[in-house]
């Protein structure tokens, strides 16, 4: 698997040119649903970033992502509307909660060799779904947590679906930044090298299983954040959204997005939210339609389908000017 | 470093994989500024020691110190801090990395930058970058691959894997060097100039380990002998004394006469 | 009810469950010892089997026998195709991705399912009438009997299976050694495909026998299969015996737990004894392998 397909060069022409159109789209969008498409469009390319590192690059699966998603928007709901902590501070320990949760899950299995990190966090994943339902003094049970307090800048109260856009991919935006530096560094470095070989990378000193648990801990990080932005968005919280099949999802949105593919984070996360919202409308073919999706594009275009369409192009383009010249 | 003094000793040192015993009791010592020729036939267990001594495989019994400190048992990626490097018996390059990037990855101890600077891009992560990105091109000047330090790894030619892999290896300044079958697949020309690489080396006063079928390039370079068969270590000596011992001559020589 | 006849009932409750578990988890192991993943889907093979059974039940009329052995044949066969699915990456993708091909398939079974038969419970009739036996104050459905007795034929099939014919020796030569499998000219991707249908079919038989007790219905395999999974870490992983004692053991242990401690968390219980076992015992408790590989 290629890990390096972006060139920094192209990454910082990338960048201001995607920023741009974001900052656009919604005076282009008349529509206040799109909006909120797009918000979550943002949401979700958080928690695919975070999944796509430790996928693409520390090899590793979460099949419970979805349950550091829900602690991040459960913590910050806990501490707004319980003890009344500021939304700005609520934000900020959501992603420390979920980190400190990764930890504790990823420090035992990471440090074996094989998917044991798929199997706890699969079942970590149901006992974190199971604790929303039924812990209801902290949580609420069914449902759920009402009077989540917005997020303020100033005086501002940022209750409009376009503010809370902004905000939202502004995080976006800077996590997509850190996640570039991280791939384009000494710990990146590190991290394709496990993927190439681990041997060798073992016997230049690589501490493979130090490395997996930082980028399981930072992608729970991502998440947390991810779910207190949810949570101070919709300003409600129950458990629904946080379940096995969310967890799916997100792994779907790195498979079709593209492992190992900071960009197609967010490919990903815009085609399968999209996707849902159009098959709501046929809801029972969602689930169908989801199962077909992941194995074919697992089978065909492992390599996800951002890449596929760029090799695909690439291909084309390049077999052009190797055509001989002396054509009719 | 001290010439001649004592870095490493395995003692008793034995490997089973389930009922095969692939390394059977082994004990030897490892010098500093030293070429020791670990051979013998295909499936003696020369690997499998080189792996034990590297932490890819923890021994089934038996110790291997460092500087006299105990170290069986200790995870692979401790024991290039120990001062141990190596090359692999098929070569493990990181393929889809430039063959600079390969031997910054022999650096990657001798760097500090973590998750949290990279991921701010702290100036000091650029600094860093540049100093051993600088250091990388030295080592690639050794081994004359200087001009192709671009290229991806995996369009290198094999021999140059070799001299690449061997680069890797030594970027972390090791003590001690272990090389697995380093001249397999190379070229007369090319083995010459392993040879004058590896010399070079040890006269910097490191130990080489060096495993290899070519007896010729074994016994011209290397200041020690040991010999394996069936995972038993049947011979120890200067080349000379190996080469006469009969033993050696029927489990091995003989052996080889025979299959190659 | 006194505090005996109340353990006694939890227990025997935690075996009747706990031995489709056991069936499950084998299914798990033998799929894992053919090409060490997981196969998530294996809990759709579960509900695929007790669907079917209903279906051809009520559809063709056939007898109850008939309708359970084409269910499982059918199922066998679904396995057979998506084992086929895994050999075709099985050289080129890492595990990650073949483990991606399951959970795939799975949503793709369930989805298929909920379309096909609806998303009510439907019943499969008990395989013999009579009333419950009571046991010093405990009681046992007739159906219960079934089940240990046709999980017990199931285990003991695969016992004989695997140590006594050369088909089942050579499917754990590829177990055991993949290279050196291909190497003593044994074909491995018949032997993957093969772990899938004996797995998919098991998985079958046990929906069919617990479908009595708790209807069947699209959605019955998923937390089924999760905690079939469960029973094979805690029993180890690609460890037969292993399976079967983990099976019954959570069984158990999740009937105690609801019953004396909290009924609400019944369904942690089983993923709390997982995550346990991984951070203390990765192996499992029965499993000989070590987890690190060295
Ligand atoms: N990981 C392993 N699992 C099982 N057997 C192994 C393994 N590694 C090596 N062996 C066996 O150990 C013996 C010694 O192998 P090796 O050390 O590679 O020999 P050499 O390098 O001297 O040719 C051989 O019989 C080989 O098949
Ligand atoms: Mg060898």
């Amino acid at each position: 698997m290629d890990a390096r397909s972006q060139s920094p060069r192209y990454h910082f022409l990338a960048f201001p040119i995607v920023g741009a159109l974001l900052a656009a789209l919604p005076f282009a969008l008349h529509n206040n649903y799109y909006i909120g498409v797009m918000v979550f469009i943002g949401i979700h390319t958080i928690l695919a970033l975070g999944l796509n590192l430790l996928m693409g690059y520390a090899g590793q699966v979460s099949l419970g992502h979805a349950a550091f998603y829900g602690i991040g928007a459960y913590t910050t709901a806990i501490l707004t509307t319980m003890l009344k902590w500021p939304p700005w501070v609520g934000l900020a320990c959501a992603p420390m909660v979920a980190g400190l949760a990764a930890y504790l899950i990823g420090m035992p299995t990471l440090k074996l060799k094989g998917h044991y990190l798929a199997m706890a966090t699969l079942g970590f994943g149901m006992i974190v779904k199971i604790l929303f339902v039924e812990y209801y003094p902290l949580t609420g049970g069914t449902s759920g947590m009402t009077g989540i307090p917005p997020l303020s800048l100033g005086k501002l109260q940022l209750v409009d679906d376009r503010q809370f856009y902004y905000v939202v991919w502004f995080f976006a935006l800077m996590l997509i930044w850190v996640s570039y530096n991280i791939v384009e560094s000494r710990v990146g470095r590190a991290l394709r090298a496990v993927h190439t070989s681990e041997i060798a990378a073992a016997s230049v000193g690589v501490d493979i299983a130090k490395y997996k648990i930082q980028v399981f801990v930072l992608s729970g990080v991502y998440s947390g954040l991810a779910g207190a932005l949810y949570a101070h968005y919709i300003r409600f919280v129950n458990p629904d959204p946080f379940g096995f099949m969310f967890s799916i999802q997100l792994v779907v949105m790195v498979v079709v997005g593209g492992m190992a593919s900071i960009w197609g984070a967010i490919a990903g996360a815009s085609a399968i939210t999209l996707l849902s919202q159009v098959l709501q409308r046929f809801e029972d073919y969602e689930v169908i339609v989801f199962g077909a999706i992941l194995v074919l594009v697992m089978i065909y275009m492992p390599q996800g389908l951002t890449k596929s369409i760029v090799d695909l192009t690439a291909r084309r383009r390049s077999a052009k000017p190797s055509k001989p010249e002396v054509l009719p | 470093m001290t010439t001649g003094a004592v870095f490493l000793e395995a003692h008793d040192v034995t490997k089973r994989f389930g009922g095969l015993t692939a390394v059977d009791s082994v004990s030897f010592t490892m010098k500093l500024g030293t070429i020791k020729a670990l051979i013998g036939p295909n499936g003696a267990g020369k690997s499998t020691m080189l792996n034990m001594l590297s932490g890819v495989y923890l021994p089934t019994s038996g110790r291997i110190s460092v500087r006299t400190v105990d170290v069986t048992g200790q995870q692979a990626h401790k024991f290039v801090g120990l001062g141990i490097a190596r090359t692999f018996q098929t070569v493990q390059l990181f393929g889809n990395m430039t063959v600079i990037e390969n031997v910054v990855m022999g650096l990657h101890t001798k760097c500090k930058t973590g998750i949290i600077q990279s991921a701010l891009r702290l100036p000091s992560v650029l600094r860093e970058e540049r100093m051993v990105f600088a250091s990388a091109m030295e080592h690639l000047e050794r081994v004359g691959l200087a001009d192709r330090a671009s290229e991806l790894a995996v369009n290198l030619p094999y021999g140059q894997q070799r001299m690449l892999e061997i680069a890797r290896a030594m970027a972390s300044s090791p003590e001690m060097l272990m090389l697995d079958e380093p001249a397999a697949g190379l070229s007369m020309k090319e083995t010459e100039h392993l040879a004058l690489f590896v010399q070079e080396i040890r006269d910097s006063g490191i130990g080489v380990l060096v495993v290899d079928h070519d007896m010729r390039l074994i016994m011209d370079i290397s200041d020690e002998v040991v010999v394996l068969d069936h995972g038993k270590k049947i011979a120890e000596g200067t080349p000379r004394e190996v080469q006469t011992n009969p033993s050696v001559i029927t489990a091995y020589l003989g052996e080889e006469a025979g299959d190659e | 009810m006194d505090l005996t006849s109340q353990i006694l009932q939890y227990v025997l409750s935690g075996i009747t469950v706990g031995a489709i578990y056991a069936i499950i988890a084998l299914g798990f192991s033998l799929i894992y010892n053919a090409v060490e993943i997981v196969n998530l889907a294996q809990g759709e093979f579960v509900m695929l089997g007790a669907m079917l059974a209903v279906y051809v039940l009520q559809a063709a009329g056939v007898p109850l026998f008939a309708a359970v052995l084409i269910a499982i044949v059918v199922v066998g066969g679904v396995g057979a195709l998506l084992g086929l699915a895994a050999i075709h990456r099985l050289k080129k993708s890492s595990p990650l991705s073949l483990i991606i091909i399951t959970i795939g398939a799975s949503i793709f079974f369930k989805g298929v399912a909920m379309h096909l038969w609806g998303k009510d419970a439907l019943p499969l009739p008990a395989f013999s009438s009579g009333d419950a036996i009571e046991v010093h104050g405990a009681v046992l459905v007739p159906q219960s009997l079934w089940i240990f007795g046709i999980t017990a034929l199931m285990l003991l099939g695969v016992y004989i299976f695997y140590e006594r014919t050369s088909f089942g020796k050579a499917m754990r030569a590829v177990a055991v050694n993949k290279h050196g499998a291909r190497l003593v000219g044994i074909n491995v991707n018949r032997m993957v495909v093969w772990a899938f249908a004996i797995s998919a079919a098991l998985g079958a038989v046990g929906g069919i026998i617990v479908a009595p007790v708790t209807l069947a219905s699209y959605d019955m395999g998923t937390m089924l299969g999760l905690k079939g999974f469960c029973a094979a870490i805690l029993g180890g992983l690609g460890s037969g015996g292993g399976a079967i004692a983990g099976g019954l053991i959570l069984g158990i242990l999740e009937n105690l737990g609801a019953g004396l401690i909290s009924s609400a968390y019944k369904d942690a219980i089983a993923f709390v004894v997982m995550l346990l076992i991984l951070f203390v015992r990765p192996s499992g408790l029965f499993g000989g392998r070590s987890a690190d590989g060295r």
